[in-house]
């Protein structure tokens, strides 16, 4: 996907100039303002004489309805006059692609049975965006731009959702174009970053570097932690995925365990402990201390996890009555779920 | 009993008001789908100048109009070469007469349900990949029916109320263009209270029931 865009809008210029070849699922993520949904109404052909290329077809003079791409507006509104089922069958039956996306799979991996024959009305907010995600999945187009899909979804939901989207993208070779504000939202399906800033790129790659060359004062520092095995804990009806080329090993929920092989822990949502207390400590991970650095009232270190990086972010009082130096050992108790 | 005349005057409101609602709503459709998306620096004086009849006196309307229809005028001669009939004191002169009368009152709810409708549920499936025959035809028709059951109700109880322009254009001919309005005019001029209190309370029970409609429809409109 090749982009080259410029919206002339009232406070800046949206400048844009992105190659993202291998990319399948993008987010994209910045300020309020910074021109993310407009750089999407561009790439959908809302807006007007802007240059987009993809996969080496030049679409800058082709129709909106020809494009091949279908946008999912913020706050995309179901048609009122049908219900759930009809909103879906509208969609699926007016879409001239051939649609390889069944209504039947779709309302299988979404979980949407219960709500086929509810009408609008009588839809809450989350359920609302689950079906209008539904609703732009059979559009059968290969391109689905979505613009703050999931937000009023809660973590529970939105985690199988991203699970879905996740296994529509690999199944159907479906290329997504994500904005959110929600960065963890993102680091979760993504596996491609674009980071806005009043119109330009100021950072854009692979999942991994962009959050790692995150400016940490502004953004939450994500660790993404890469696993090998998962294993069920039947008794507990939980999941226990051990990291890579480790035995250390961190127990999450079926809806995390889902989401695959890489798990996405906030640096805010780790604590430091100095050794054991001699019970049991849940998901509790030995690291090594290997940086640390002090910003205002925090204090950011960097630890590792038989070779794997983790960052961890303590307030300065915390910091400050923990005896530790570079290279002793610490323990990282990890909170997954918020 | 109601007077002949009276069941007369009656059928030919009924005609005249179902008459101009349709003219209109065939007009208005097309002029109130592009007006939805007009932004251009003409747009507030286009929506002034069908709000006129709004303000104006129905005398002053009546009065151009006259002065159109007449033989003198361009498209009064025009219209009499076609039919071989002048306009004024006929039936259509009072049609076309009622059709800039009631235009902003079926005008009107076209346009908010167009604007309504447009903004949110066509972009929506215009940024879907639909294209403008499948969204015209299968979503913003269906999702305008209220707006355009609501034009039509108030463009129907509007006609139904119409009197001066009425008078003015077709005088107070049985028959031909003695409406409702002026034939209840005509009973209390010649102290016919009974008369007066008959076709009244038709005329009540009409317009009442047009206005039901039109908050019915109103209600069912997307957004209310």
């Amino acid at each position: 996907m090749i982009l080259k865009l410029f919206k002339a809008l009232e406070q800046f210029n949206l400048d844009i100039n992105l190659d993202l070849y291998k990319a399948k699922i993008i987010g994209v993520f910045g300020p309020s303002g910074s021109g993310k949904s407009t750089l999407l109404r561009c790439i959908s052909g809302l807006e007007k004489h802007q240059f987009v290329k993809i996969d080496n077809q030049v679409l800058s003079d082709v129709a909106i309805d020809k494009r091949g791409i279908a946008l999912q507006l913020q706050a995309c509104p179901l048609f009122p006059h049908l219900d759930v089922a009809g909103n879906l069958n509208f969609i699926f039956k007016h879409t001239k692609q051939q649609n390889t996306v069944s209504i039947a799979e779709v309302v299988n991996r979404l979980g949407l049975h219960d709500l086929l024959e509810r009408k609008i009305d009588n839809l809450s907010g989350g359920e609302k965006q689950r079906v209008v995600f539904a609703r732009t999945l059979l559009t059968g187009q290969k391109t689905i731009l979505l613009d703050e899909p999931f937000s009023a979804l809660d973590w529970q939901a939105r985690y199988q959702t991203l699970k879905a989207l996740i296994d529509f993208s690999i199944d159907y070779d479906i290329r997504f174009v994500i904005v959110s504000h929600s960065l963890k939202e993102l680091v979760y399906c993504c596996d491609t970053l674009v980071q806005l800033q009043l119109g330009h790129v100021v950072n854009a790659g692979e999942l991994s570097q962009v959050v790692k060359s995150l400016d940490k004062q502004t953004y939450t520092k994500y660790n993404i932690i890469h696993c090998e095995s998962i294993q069920r804990v039947e008794q507990y009806n939980m999941y226990r995925m051990f990291l890579t080329n480790s035995e250390q090993s961190l127990v999450v929920s079926k809806a995390t365990a889902e989401l695959g092989k890489r798990l996405v822990i906030p640096s805010s949502g780790i604590t430091i402990g100095l050794k054991h207390s001699g019970i049991y400590e849940f998901n509790t991970l030995v690291a090594r201390l290997v940086e640390w650095e002090i910003h205002d009232n925090d204090c950011y270190l960097t630890l590792t996890v038989d070779g794997q990086d983790l960052y961890c972010q303590l307030p300065l009082i915390v910091w400050d009555k923990t005896p530790l130096s570079i290279g002793d050992d610490v323990l990282a108790t990890v909170q997954l779920e918020s | 009993m109601m007077l002949q005349s009276d069941i007369t005057a009656l059928w030919l409101t009924i005609k005249l008001a179902l008459i101009t609602s349709c003219i209109l709503l065939v007009f208005c459709m097309p002029v109130a789908y592009k007006l939805s998306y007009y932004n251009g620096r003409f747009k507030a004086l286009i929506e002034a100048l069908i709000a006129m009849p709004l303000v104006l006196p129905p005398t002053l309307l009546g009065f151009y109009l006259l002065v159109l229809f007449s033989p003198d005028h361009a498209f009064g001669q025009f219209w009499f070469w076609l039919t071989g009939s002048p306009l004024a004191f006929s039936f259509q002169g009072v049609v076309i007469a009622s059709l800039f009368y009631s235009l902003p009152f079926v005008m009107q709810p076209l346009l908010a349900g167009f604007k309504q409708v447009n903004s949110t549920y066509n972009e929506a499936a215009m940024a879907l990949g639909l294209n403008g025959i499948t969204r015209f035809f299968y979503l913003v028709l269906p999702l305008l029916k209220p707006s355009i059951l609501s034009a039509f109700a108030l463009g129907f109880a509007h006609t139904l109320g119409e009197f001066g322009l009425a008078l003015m254009i077709g005088g107070n001919i049985v028959g031909e263009t003695q409406v409702v309005s002026i034939a209840l005019y005509d009973h209390v001029e010649s102290l016919d209270y009974s008369a007066a209190h008959q076709l009244s309370l038709v005329l009540l029970g009409l317009s009442f029931f047009s206005l039901v409609m039109l908050f019915k429809f109103n209600k069912q409109a997307i957004g209310k």
